[in-house]
């Protein structure tokens, strides 16, 4: 049976005249097209923009409401919002988990000043009363970096499924957008380079600067330069891209070379943490690092490189940080001990090996989302 | 999170505390960039109870290090070396750049 939805709810006039003296409440002016949103903050559907005009909205978990949050905590009608006297107003409407206004529980309706914050379910909301003009040009940004996360997307590799080599990853980007970019390519016929970067920062200017880098990764261009080298590939980029000429931004790498002929890998770890090997029994994670600071960060720095046997069927996992700094309940911190331990449990029939770390990460913490990129590269070495 | 700092002789020491992650740390690093750029010899970025620390923080780091360094000044953190600060400053080479020292006595001993 349906919930029952409450008629539209009268406004305590008590309440409404205490509050339209506030200094800074809603002008009439003509030229103030100030309106009211509710914008979602938290990590789910996060950025979603609500605006609350002369209509009162229903927030619920499923049509008929008018504004549908999907979230098991959030009752089918869960609170109604209204302006009265040109201010915000929610009243709950009888739902299981209560409505919170500034962290508390509301029982009557409500104000919500400029800057606080409605909790229903899982979902935070919070209040802004801006220009709409100003709003326009902030999701014309906002499509901006939809168009760059497309971009970047758009020059990742395809898995390679068959050969000696095989390959498998996901990219998950944040909703800022990090600097992450990644790829691979064979060097010749018996050599297979695969490498990751990720440029301090976010926003669009971090993933512009990841994907001229990563140009330069891909076709290094320089005669005498052996991409099979990849302390030399390094310092290449060191030189290429110091932070003082390229807006103060730094990057890491992490950079693998893998001879088939000779199944020895050589690898750098520019500023960047470990890659790992998990060989075919999957016993341990070996952490492939190399002592070297971030690229742009010292010019002419000499890096440094490492080199191993691998035995044939052996798993390389590359990523970033984003898969292992993530704040859990509690604002604990998981870290890069709690990932490495998932990287030899058994695979899962069915799930590519990348898909199925980033389910066990969600999972481990609980998240469905991350703050940052989540990207796992993850190359069967034959 | 938050930042401090407590000036003594021709020593500063920064404090910064909480996460260093991407939500606050524009704000932050603005600050720890600003506060780093004043006419003392030595500055001591005290992180020791930082309990994250984002590639955005790291960034700040090396700018202010690089501009104390530029002017003649000498810079050193204090970081718990059991701490995953710690592992982020070890793992993008900071620590090359900037001495890590244990205590801030023994930081601003090595910067005044």
């Amino acid at each position: 049976m349906a919930e029952p939805v409450r008629d539209d709810s009268a406004i305590d006039e008590s309440l409404t005249r205490t509050v339209i003296a506030r200094p800074g409440a809603a002008s009439t002016s003509p030229d103030d097209d100030r309106a009211h949103y509710l914008v979602v903050v938290s990590a789910a559907g996060r950025g979603r923009r609500i605006e609350i005009g002369d209509k009162s909205l229903v927030l619920g978990r499923s049509q008929p409401a008018d504004v549908v949050v999907e979230d098991q905590l959030v009752s089918r009608n869960h609170c109604r919002v209204s302006l009265a006297m040109g201010e915000l107003f929610v009243t709950d409407m009888g739902s299981s988990n209560g409505t919170f206004v500034a962290g508390r529980k509301i029982s009557g309706p409500t104000f919500v000043a400029p800057g606080d914050r409605v909790a229903i379910g899982s979902c935070m909301l919070e209040h802004e009363w801006r220009s709409r003009r100003e709003v326009d040009a902030a999701s014309a940004a906002d499509t901006d970096l939809e168009k760059a996360k497309k971009y970047v997307r758009s020059l990742l590799p395809d898995r390679i499924r068959e050969g000696s080599v095989r390959t498998d990853w996901v990219l998950q980007p944040s909703a800022k957008l990090g600097g992450d970019m990644f790829g691979y390519h064979f060097i010749d016929p018996r050599t297979f380079a695969v490498y990751l970067i990720d440029v301090t920062g976010h926003g669009a200017d971090a993933a512009m600067h990841a994907v001229s880098v990563m140009n330069v990764v891909r076709k290094p261009g320089l005669k005498g330069l052996d991409a099979r080298d990849p302390a030399a590939i390094a310092a290449h980029l060191n030189e290429m891209f110091q932070m003082d000429s390229h807006g103060g931004m730094l990057l890491s790498l992490w950079y693998g070379v893998f001879d088939m002929e000779s199944s020895t890998l050589a690898y750098t770890s520019a500023g960047h943490h470990a890659g790992y090997l998990v060989g075919p029994g999957r016993v341990d994670a070996l952490p492939l690092e190399t002592q070297n600071v971030l690229i742009g960060m010292i010019p002419g720095y000499t890096y440094r490189s490492g080199s191993m046997q691998v035995p044939r069927g052996s798993l390389l996992y590359v990523f970033s940080d984003g898969v292992f700094e993530i704040e859990v309940a509690g604002g604990n911190q998981w870290g890069i001990d709690n990932f490495v331990a998932l990287l030899t449990q058994p695979p899962r029939t069915g799930m590519t090996e990348s898909r199925r770390i980033l389910e066990a990460v969600k999972d481990s913490t609980g998240r469905e989302s991350f703050e940052d990129d989540f990207t796992l590269v993850v190359a069967t070495l034959g | 999170m938050a930042i401090s700092y407590t000036d003594a002789g021709d020593v500063r020491t920064i404090n910064i505390t909480g996460r260093l992650d991407v939500e606050g740390a524009n704000s932050v690093s603005e600050q720890l960039v600003s506060l780093a750029q004043a006419a003392k010899k030595g500055v001591v970025v005290d992180l020791s109870t930082l309990k994250f620390l984002a590639s955005i923080g790291i960034r700040a780091l090396i700018t202010s290090a690089k501009a104390v360094k530029a002017r003649g000044g000498k810079m050193a953190l204090v970081v718990d070396a059991n701490s995953t600060v710690a592992m982020s400053i070890k793992a993008t080479g900071v620590d090359q750049l900037v001495p890590v020292y244990d205590s801030t006595p023994e930081a601003a001993k090595a910067t005044g």
